[in-house]
């Protein structure tokens, strides 16, 4: 599959190789993305056949099978993932993202040395709102405030129900984030929501 | 019926796409496949429709196949081994689904299956895989195909 891109898969496993001689050969996968939803996956993987993946989609996943795949990464999406721990080591070892994909509620779980790495290397930020519950709104602006690359702030609704969508909190931590990116002049994205989606006008 | 332009006919299909809506595997695989199916069964029913009809639905259908079960995808490489016309066709497949989330899907000689799709379906640029168990060698590059 000479063109393939993007390898997405849920559930299931990736197996061994196998051990007999004969089938080892070396080979290499064109892929450029690889998603990875609560898969079994072997405590090391063997990443040699991955050298061409920039982008990497981790959904109730471990950071230790894909840790060789990190530094190579321009793009990181995390979900679900019950161990901050995980977290951390995927944000502080993927050296050269500039996009990442985040639970918001999840920014106040992450420590100093990721919220620094975010500061540092992030230029294209997209939260996952889900279930508003309010935490994690002084972390998130406190990074906007010192961020040094951040472009693009994304807010993807596709989990916020829509009863969710116009409770008080929610709409006052969007204009708690229009602020922000307002002050430090990063662009403020809306997806996957009911209604509003495109480009946030800082302005009004 | 009246004559009907593939350019229109083909919009015709983008827009019950567009009704139907499409949703990311990796958002929500669920409703992704449950999407992607119901558009497939809306070609069928085109593809029936009309004879004018019918060549362009199927070469649509070919854009995206699912192969929910392991004989499914037995069925498949069968009609492309038995009809140069589904040959051509599959010249169009961009996107492959396996499994779902109803079923195991056997794996024993996917490898083999999957090295023989990508013969057939050499312009494949995304797989999708649900509760399939893989090895990443079985989406290697045919350097026999390529050389």
């Amino acid at each position: 599959m000479e063109k393939l891109e993007k390898l997405k898969m849920t559930d299931g496993s990736i197996l061994p190789p196998p051990t007999s001689e004969a089938a080892i050969q070396p080979f290499v996968l064109p892929i450029t993305l690889l998603s990875l939803h609560s898969v079994n996956v072997p405590s090391f993987l063997d990443t040699s056949p991955l050298p061409l993946v920039r982008s990497l989609h981790l959904y109730n996943q471990t950071c230790q099978p894909v840790q060789l795949l990190l530094p190579n990464m321009a793009s990181l999406h995390v979900r679900y993932m019950s161990m901050i721990a995980d977290i951390d080591d995927l944000i502080q070892q993927s050296t050269c993202i500039t996009s990442l994909s985040i639970y918001k509620n999840d920014i106040a779980r992450v420590n100093e040395a990721s919220r620094t790495a975010i500061k540092e290397q992030i230029s294209e930020f997209r939260l996952q709102v889900m279930g508003y519950d309010g935490s994690g709104d002084s972390t998130l602006t406190s990074i906007l405030a010192g961020s040094k690359a951040m472009k693009k702030v994304i807010l993807d609704g596709f989990y916020l129900s829509v009863s969710d969508q116009g409770r008080p909190e929610f709409l006052e931590f969007l204009k708690v984030v229009k602020e922000a990116c307002k002050k430090k002049k990063i662009e403020l994205w809306r997806e996957n929501f009911d209604v509003g989606n495109g480009k946030v006008d800082l302005e009004k | 019926m009246i004559w009907i332009p593939v350019e229109l006919i083909l919009e015709i299909f983008r827009q019950v796409q567009k009704l139907i809506g499409r949703c990311d595997f990796q958002l929500d695989y669920r409703q992704s496949m449950l999407r992607d199916q119901e558009y497939n069964n809306n070609l069928l029913a085109f593809a029936l429709s009309s004879k004018e009809w019918t060549a362009i639905a199927q070469a649509e259908l070919f854009r995206h196949v699912i192969l929910k079960h392991r004989n499914k995808t037995g069925g498949f490489l069968d009609a492309l081994r038995g009809s140069e016309t589904l040959r051509g066709f599959s010249r169009a497949v961009t996107s492959l689904n396996f499994g779902s989330p109803y079923a195991y899907y056997k794996t024993e000689g996917l490898g083999d299956d999957l090295d023989e799709i990508a013969l057939y379906c050499p312009n494949v640029v995304e797989v999708s895989t649900f509760q399939v168990d893989v090895r990443l060698e079985y989406f290697r590059m045919l350097l026999s195909h390529l050389a």
